[in-house]
């Protein structure tokens, strides 16, 4: 595959600092969600309530009314460009066309009728057509009731200025972003951006994280701002690579932050390098996917190996073994049993030929169906970040703990008959998310899989989404079984450069949700771990996971880990694709020539 | 057993199950019957599919068998097994054995969760022989008249190690089932509850909203069952955001926040009080 890359890359500047999550919001973000048609935020501000396209920012006591108002006017393609342009420079202009789009959404007879009173819509609105015909008639003088002022207000140059930007998709553009995660693309090396990245973010490092550094990037490195003006934002991921900002991920408000693009000198096309993986990054601040972000490279197990110096640990756990035998079983019907649910017939059969010729007759005449198949795949996979270096208090190090934990869990696994992998993983930025193989599922058990554990040595960061989603990969596409497992043996501490705090938490945790969508369970182990169980939450979110302080207190929560790991892995808990009668309905109440 | 399963539906229906048509499907449906053609239905949990195959057996006249498909469906739970009686062996009919001896409908429901190797019995009988094969009995039945094989499953919602062969797929025609227009939703809730069609459109819009959802937030939608679920609560004389949460909100998410979330959503869209029709909201009232 050869394919010409054109980079534009961007970075994000910002001299506002991260904000945390305000929950007071949360059960609005649904009803936000639902009228938008895609995942949209709702925050608190001072002043009017307005929207960015990504985030509702509310007000006041009326925060439903807001929520309502500006969450109908972003699912229903009232604020695309080709309005936004024509209101541009006049608030009065964007207050009218804000009553007239409400008007129109919530028109009586429509879909959304009901919300008229809700919102409160004034008298005598006159109803539009389309959003061009508002758009026309906001401009133009004629008499209007005045719009609600708890309403808020449209921002045309900041909306404008995120759809140029490209990280706002109008309403049509959802769909889009849905399928924006990729799996595992092939990546195709030479596009240069890693240099620039690394410009970047050495320039990151300093203070000067403001208006003034993004200008003088652009001047001096020929930088512009990046041209992709498509409706639906321009994030199609074939076509660009999007470079990151390290360090700080800044919440864009009120328009403080400031977006700059840079065009990359890209173009080479080369072969694609086997065994290089490119996956997608949860953002959680815009609240949507950075596509063919991280870049993950499975590296042969030597490079991060240390040599043989020790006697190597079995891993042989035969407590644990016994522990896991239930787990992932599939039921199997057994014949000629004493007990069962339905005759197996050839066995009556016999008992009665047995009968009636005088001979003593087996009374085992049943079938039964019980779970003894057993049906499961299993890959563990190992973090061998330098934070594992501390000691732990079980003796020493976290790092030695954890790869006990991981080689007894594999063992076990493997002892009880199911397919089984192991990989090793570490990181030094997104670029450079290491993967290296323990055991690979068509590898048989061997001496050398305890050797390879032991001779592991820890170093480098923890990209933890990136792995994640490539184990899921892995499993995904190298087993067939009907149930399948991620056991993650981690700190619980994801730390990478550019990948911190709450954002890594989140995108870690998305990558999990990510899995168990694609029916694998997650097991997630926090062995000899410091971090305290709330941050182990925020990782890990719902998947199963506990924070044991060593190999003793594992055994005794392996099996009911295990069981709700594989529970939540049910095959019929698939996700559906996305309902066409909602999207019939989307477009039918947008209406209007664009 | 598992034969129990099957059930003689038209026994205990009493009118003709109520079903309106939305696109060509009941044209489709009968003459596909016509035509002994058996009929693949797909579409999402709790949009109707059931109740269309009870409505076309009432409107052919023909008894209808149900089956609802599970793990551990064998072809013998299907065709029939020996049974021991009195040291004998009885060979008892299966509900297939049974719809095809008498020209019943058979329902296969959420066909894809059978075993594999229980959709190969169905395969004689869905092209133009028509005839169903019995192992165990060593003898292959045609099919009587008026038989007819109807299969129904819901594509969101079963494995991918679970899907329908090419091979049955093939057999079949495909009939394409999803929720319906609003005007017709609720039309079909005030028949089947009883409550007026004012708090019928607010169920609808309710539904309208939730569909529109991205899937993280919740994993299925509310279907065409749920609201007349709820408007039967409300009926029953439930308060109607009580009904709403009861029947909408919580059966569709275990997590707090989105159960939280479609109350607040439910708060929007359904009035608090089943006589406020069109009566502001308390938040009006209260700013």
């Amino acid at each position: 595959m050869t394919r010409v890359i054109s980079a534009p890359l961007r970075c994000r500047i910002s001299a506002t600092a991260p904000e945390e999550k305000d929950d007071r919001f949360a059960r609005h973000e649904v009803v936000a969600s639902a009228l938008a048609g895609r995942s949209i935020r709702v925050a608190g501000c001072d002043g009017a309530a307005y929207t960015d396209g990504h985030t509702i920012f509310v007000s006041g006591s009326r925060v439903r009314t807001q929520v309502i108002v500006h969450g109908l006017l972003i699912g229903h393609g009232s604020l695309v460009a080709e309005a936004l342009t024509g209101l541009k420079g006049s608030p009065a202009h964007a207050s009218r066309y804000l009553l007239l789009e409400a008007n129109r959404l919530c028109a009586p007879g429509g879909v959304w009728a009901r919300l008229r009173d809700t919102i409160g819509v004034p008298p005598n609105v006159p109803v539009c057509d389309s959003t061009r015909q508002a758009v026309d008639l906001a401009v133009a003088g004629d008499r209007l009731p005045p719009t609600p002022t708890e309403w808020g207000v449209i921002r045309p140059g900041l909306l404008l200025r995120a759809i140029e930007d490209g990280l706002v998709l109008d309403a049509g553009g959802s769909a889009a972003r849905r399928t924006s995660v990729e799996e595992g693309e092939v990546l195709d090396p030479g596009d240069g951006s890693e240099n620039l990245d690394a410009i970047l973010r050495a320039l990151s490092l300093g203070p000067l994280t403001g208006l003034g550094l993004g200008r003088m990037l652009r001047k001096r490195l020929g930088l512009r701002r990046r041209a992709t003006k498509s409706p639906s934002g321009g994030m199609s991921a074939g076509e660009q690579i999007v470079g990151g900002w390290s360090g700080q991920i800044a919440r864009r408000v009120g328009g403080s932050g400031l977006e700059v693009s840079l065009r990359g000198r890209g173009g080479a096309a080369v072969a694609p390098e086997s065994g290089r993986f490119r996956y997608a990054e949860w953002d959680r601040v815009s609240g949507s996917y950075r596509p063919r972000w991280c870049t993950v490279a499975e590296v042969p197990s030597e490079s991060l190996n240390r040599p043989l110096d020790e006697p190597t640990m079995s891993g042989r756990d035969l407590v644990m073994r016994r522990r896991l035998a239930k787990a992932g079983l599939k039921s199997q019907t057994l014949l000629r049993q004493a007990i069962g649910d339905d005759l197996d017939l050839d066995a009556v059969i016999r008992n009665q030929i047995d009968a009636a010729s005088g001979a003593s007759p087996d009374e085992k005449v049943y079938a039964a169906t019980r779970p003894r198949q057993r049906d499961l795949s299993c890959l563990v996979l190992l973090d061998i970040s330098g934070s594992g270096r501390d000691p732990s208090p079980a003796g020493g190090s976290v790092f030695d703990r954890q790869r006990e934990g991981a080689l007894c869990v594999l063992d076990s696994l493997n002892a009880i008959g199911a397919r089984t992998a192991a990989y090793a993983f570490r990181s030094a930025g997104r670029h450079s998310v290491q993967v290296s193989t323990i055991k690979g599922f068509n590898e048989a058990w061997s001496n050398s899989v305890p050797q390879r554990v032991h001779q592991l040595q820890p170093g480098g960061y923890t990209r933890l989404g990136a792995a994640i989603r490539h184990a899921a990969r892995l499993l995904a596409a190298e087993t067939a079984t009907a149930r399948k497992l991620l056991v993650v043996v981690s700190d619980g501490f994801p730390y990478d450069t550019g990948y911190e705090g709450e954002y890594a938490a989140a995108d870690s945790r998305r990558a999990l949700a990510e899995a168990r969508h694609q029916s694998i369970g997650c097991v997630c182990i926090a062995l000899a771990s410091p971090a305290p169980d709330s941050s182990l939450v925020n990782v890990f979110g719902s998947a199963a996971y506990a924070r044991v302080p060593d190999l003793s207190t594992l055994r005794a929560v392996v099996p009911r880990l295990f069981l709700h790991g594989l529970r939540t892995s049910d095959p019929r808990l698939r996700v559906s694709q996305r309902r066409d009668a909602a999207l019939r309905v989307g477009q039918a109440a947008r209406g209007g020539p664009w | 057993m598992k034969t129990e399963a099957a059930k003689w539906a038209n026994a205990h229906l009493s009118g003709s199950p109520y079903y309106v048509a939305n696109g060509s499907e009941e044209t489709i449906f009968l003459a596909a019957a016509t035509q002994g053609l058996p009929v693949m239905l797909k579409g999402p949990t709790g949009c109707g599919k059931t109740r269309f195959v009870e409505a076309m057996a009432h409107r052919l006249g023909r008894p209808l068998v149900t089956v609802a498909c599970h793990d551990d469906l064998t072809a013998a739970d299907l065709v029939g097994r020996h049974l021991l009686k009195g040291g004998e062996t009885v060979w008892v009919d299966g509900p297939l054995t049974r719809a095809v001896r008498e020209g019943a409908m058979c329902y296969l429901d959420e066909v894809v969760e059978a075993r594999q190797d229980t959709t190969v019995v169905l395969h004689p009988l869905a092209d133009h022989r028509r005839e169903l094969y019995i192992e165990r009995l060593g003898l292959s039945l045609r099919a009587a008249d008026g038989f007819m094989l109807v299969v129904s499953y819901n594509p969101g919602y079963q494995s991918v190690l679970k899907d329908l062969k090419d091979s049955t797929r093939q057999r079949m025609v495909g009939i394409d089932l999803n929720y319906l227009p609003a005007a017709v939703e609720e039309q079909v809730i005030v028949h089947e509850s009883g409550i007026s069609l004012g708090m019928a459109q607010a169920l609808v819009a309710l539904a309208t909203a939730i569909r529109r959802l991205d899937s993280d937030t919740v994993r299925e939608v509310a279907s065409t069952r749920t609201l007349v679920s709820a408007a039967r609560l409300i009926a029953a004389g439930v308060a109607p955001r009580d009904a709403a949460v009861a029947a909408v909100a919580v059966p569709l998410s275990d997590e707090v926040s989105t159960v939280e979330g479609l109350s607040e959503l439910i708060d929007v869209f359904v009035p608090m009080e089943s006589a406020a029709r069109s009566g502001r909201s308390a938040e009006h009232l209260s700013a």
